[in-house]
Parts: C-alpha cells; structure tokens; sequence
C-alpha cells in the first residue's frame, strides 16, 4: 500500500510537472511578444487545459496530506513563505486569464499578472526543489532552518532553471498548437531554449561534483541508474531533429521525455528517501489503516476519474487552434 | 424568498410579481451572511480544540513558524484579495450596466466551442440573464 501511494504521489508531481510546465512556460513566453493577435492565440493554446492542469499540484498536496502526513507536515513548515506566495502568484495569473479581457486601459496589469505570477510560480517550484536536492536543517522531522533557512545560491539556480525548463516546454508546446507567426517564433525560442536548458544541467552537474552533494554518491555506487540520463539524452537528440526539420509534433513530447528523465533521475537519487538524507518513504507513511482508508476513496475512485477528465480535455481540444479566437 | 420565489417560477408568475422581484434582489447579501457567520461559529466555537476533544490549538501550531511569516502571508492575501475583489466587484458591475443581452453572439453551434453550449444557441437569454 506504501508503494501505491509512492506511485501516486510520483504520478502526481510528474503529471503535474508536464502539464502545469507548459502553461506556465507559455506564461513566461508571453512576456517575449507585444504582439496582441500573438497573445490572445498563446492563451487560446492553452486555456481549455491550464486550471485542470493545476488539478494535479491540488491531488499531490492531498496525496502528501493524506498519506505522508510528516512530510507534509515538514516541507510546508520549511517552505512556508515560498509556498504562500506561489499560491499568490497562482491566484494572479489564473484571474488574468478572464480578467485581462475585460478592460483596454488596465490590460497592461493583468498582463503582467500573468507573467510574473508564471514566472515567480515557476522559480519557487524550482528553488524548493533545488532546496530539497541540496538538503533542508531538519532535526528529528522538524525543521530547523527558519524562515529562510532554504535559500541557498544552488536553489536560486534551481529556480532559474525550471524558468528555462517550463519556457523550453511552453515553446515546445506552442509549436504543436498554432500556426503561421506564431509557430515560426516558438521554432526560433526553441534552440536558445534547450540550450539555456543544457548549460543550466551542466552547471548544475559541476555544481554537485564540487560541492560532493550527497545525491552524487548514489551515483557512483550504482551506475546502472544512468539509464535516466541516458533516456534523457536521446530525447534531447529527438527534440533537436525535431526542431531542425519543423516537425510540429515532435518537440513537446520529447520535451516532456526529457521532464521525465530528470524526475526519474531525481526519483532515484532520492530513493529511498523523500525528504533526501533525513525521511525515507517507510518512515513518512501514515498508519496503514489511513492508507487502506484512503485507498477505497481517493484511490479507487478520485484519481482515475481525474485522470479520465484530463485524457478527455486533452482529446476534446485536440488538434492547432485556427484564426485569432476569443477565449470563452 | 427562495421557496416562495420556486414555486411563483413553476407556476409561471415570478416576473410578475413586483414584491417577489424586490425580494430576491434584495437578498443578494444573505449567502455571504449565512457562509460568514457559519464560519465564525464553527472557528469560534471549537476554541480551544483544534480537531474537539484531541488536539489543542495551541500544540497544533506549527513549531518553526514566527510571527513575522504569518504577517507577511496573511499580508500578502489580503493584497491578492483586495486586488482581485476590487476588480471583479467593478467588471460585475460594468456587465450589470450593459444589462441582458437578447442574442448572445457568435454562439453558434460548431463555431469551434464545446458542445455544451450549442443547444442554448440563438435563444434569448434574458429571462436567465436579467440581475
């Protein structure tokens, strides 16, 4: 039951990670175009989606509250402020989205709402993951670290990366949505994009080895595990064909294989710890009745269904988006 | 009102009766009311208790937190909030203003919106619309 609530959290965060990534990626694109045609379709790409993308960091809060209720309880004490203000620039840029239409005048500041409410959301996501990958001053599941005991240089360029990232997988997404100006412009975002995103894992590879981060010697003691990487750099090679030769369809999902390579990279370097070299899985568990309790509910019923909501807007919204739309 | 107001819509009354339309307008406030002050009570009522009868308020703060991270973040909603309200009061507002609008434009089915909407096209809307 441990393992399935693992796989579920693990499910979460990377669904969340994929799906969320694009659209705030496209959130930090917009600022590159004052173009408001350009605008109103990298919208329409993805406003079906966004809100149920979201859906996914709402069922990993649940899944940590509910089934590793330690690390809940630990991350959300370390990272309180990070997390107050990530729901703050959430809130910013969801009402952006209706809000930005309503007005001529003040259109400016819920454009800017939803830049910097993509980009702050997309820095705190990477800085606390930088923060965990680093490891956070905690003391028998308590954190010790105060108010900002997370912050660190390596977190800050955590943030930046995934800024990078989520860009790399908003562009990636753009070009298999629109058409003309648009797609021409995400093809020209792109090489700079995965570029910016490759010295950033460089940086961050010399960074460990300098530091002799813990998460290094996993890896020296078990080089099978550098399938991930591996897995990651194929996909790389992918995207950039894809890129090279326009095929629409090819740069996100190899983007988002590459996601999936670093999350599982980072998966192992965690294993069996959650919160890295002080909580492993076992110990963060809640009791197994809760699990077993969990399971009939949320398990059994609540996560497939969202599953099955977000395969069907994916499907129903298919396809590029055509002409200049209103969203609504 | 709200029953009252159901059964004049089933018998096909309500938008002839005057003091009913009054009514229901005038009682705009009262599911902030009932939400607000449900909410007190129960926040209010279960002191000391965070969960009643098991956990006291004061052992289920978190231990690390301080005072100066629970200003700034209840700072920072009441900001986001009082942007948000403001404005969405205001746009509501603008729409009240506008008024029904008879024929909502470009519903039309297949003009690349979802299904759902497609059965209400070229319907008035006003009876639903009006405030």
């Amino acid at each position: 039951m441990i393992l399935l609530w693992t796989g579920a959290l693990a499910l979460s965060v990377l669904l969340y990670v994929l799906l969320d990534g694009f659209d705030l990626g496209v959130g930090i694109l917009f600022a590159f175009t004052r173009d408001e045609p350009q605008r109103r379709r990298m919208l329409a790409a993805i406003s079906p989606v966004w809100d149920g993308n979201e859906t996914w960091l709402v069922l990993t809060a649940a899944t940590l509250f509910g089934a590793f209720s330690r690390v809940y309880a630990t991350l959300l004490s370390a990272f309180y402020l990070p997390m107050i203000f990530l729901l703050g620039a959430l809130i910013l840029r969801g009402v952006a989205f209706e809000f930005r239409y309503k007005t001529e005048r003040l259109r400016w500041l819920w454009d800017l709402c939803f830049v910097g409410g993509s980009t702050l959301a997309t820095f705190i996501q990477g800085m606390t993951v930088g923060a965990l990958v680093e490891g956070l001053p905690l003391s028998g599941g308590r954190y010790l670290g105060g108010p900002i005991g997370w912050l660190s240089p390596f977190a800050c360029l955590c943030g930046l990366g995934l800024c990078l990232g989520y860009a790399l997988l908003g562009a990636a997404w753009l070009v298999g949505k629109t058409e003309g100006d648009l797609r021409e412009r995400s093809y020209r975002q792109l090489p700079w994009l995965i570029a910016g995103v490759f010295a950033f894992l460089a940086v961050v590879f010399f960074y460990a080895l300098a530091e002799h981060l813990r998460i290094m010697h996993r890896w020296l003691e078990r080089p099978y595990l550098l399938v991930f990487p591996a897995l990651g750099a194929v996909a790389a090679a992918g995207l950039v064909i894809g890129v090279r030769r326009r095929k629409d369809l090819l740069p996100f999902p190899t983007t988002a294989l590459i996601f999936l390579a670093a999350f599982g990279t980072l998966a192992v370097s965690f294993w069996p710890y959650m919160i890295p070299f002080s909580v492993t899985v076992d110990q963060a568990a809640s009791p197994a009745s809760s699990l077993d309790f969990m399971f009939w509910g949320a398990g059994l019923v609540v996560l497939p269904l969202i599953l099955l909501y977000t395969a069907t807007v994916y499907r129903v919204f298919r396809g590029k988006i055509s002409g200049v739309e209103d969203y609504h | 009102v709200a029953w009252v107001g159901t059964l004049l819509v089933v018998l096909d009354r309500m938008d002839r009766s005057r003091l009913m339309l009054w009514a229901t307008f005038l009682s705009f406030p009262l599911p902030f009311v009932a939400i607000l002050t449900g909410w007190f009570t129960a926040e209010v009522g279960r002191q000391p208790w965070t969960v009643y009868g098991l956990l006291r308020t004061a052992d289920a703060v978190t231990p690390a937190l301080t005072v100066p991270e629970t200003v700034a973040s209840l700072a920072m909603f009441v900001c986001v909030h009082a942007l948000i309200f403001s404005f969405g009061v205001f746009y509501i507002y603008r729409l009240l203003l506008v008024g029904p609008v008879d024929v909502v434009p470009g519903l039309t089915p297949g003009a690349n919106r979802p299904l759902g909407l497609a059965g209400a096209a070229g319907q008035p809307l006003s009876q639903e619309g009006a405030p």
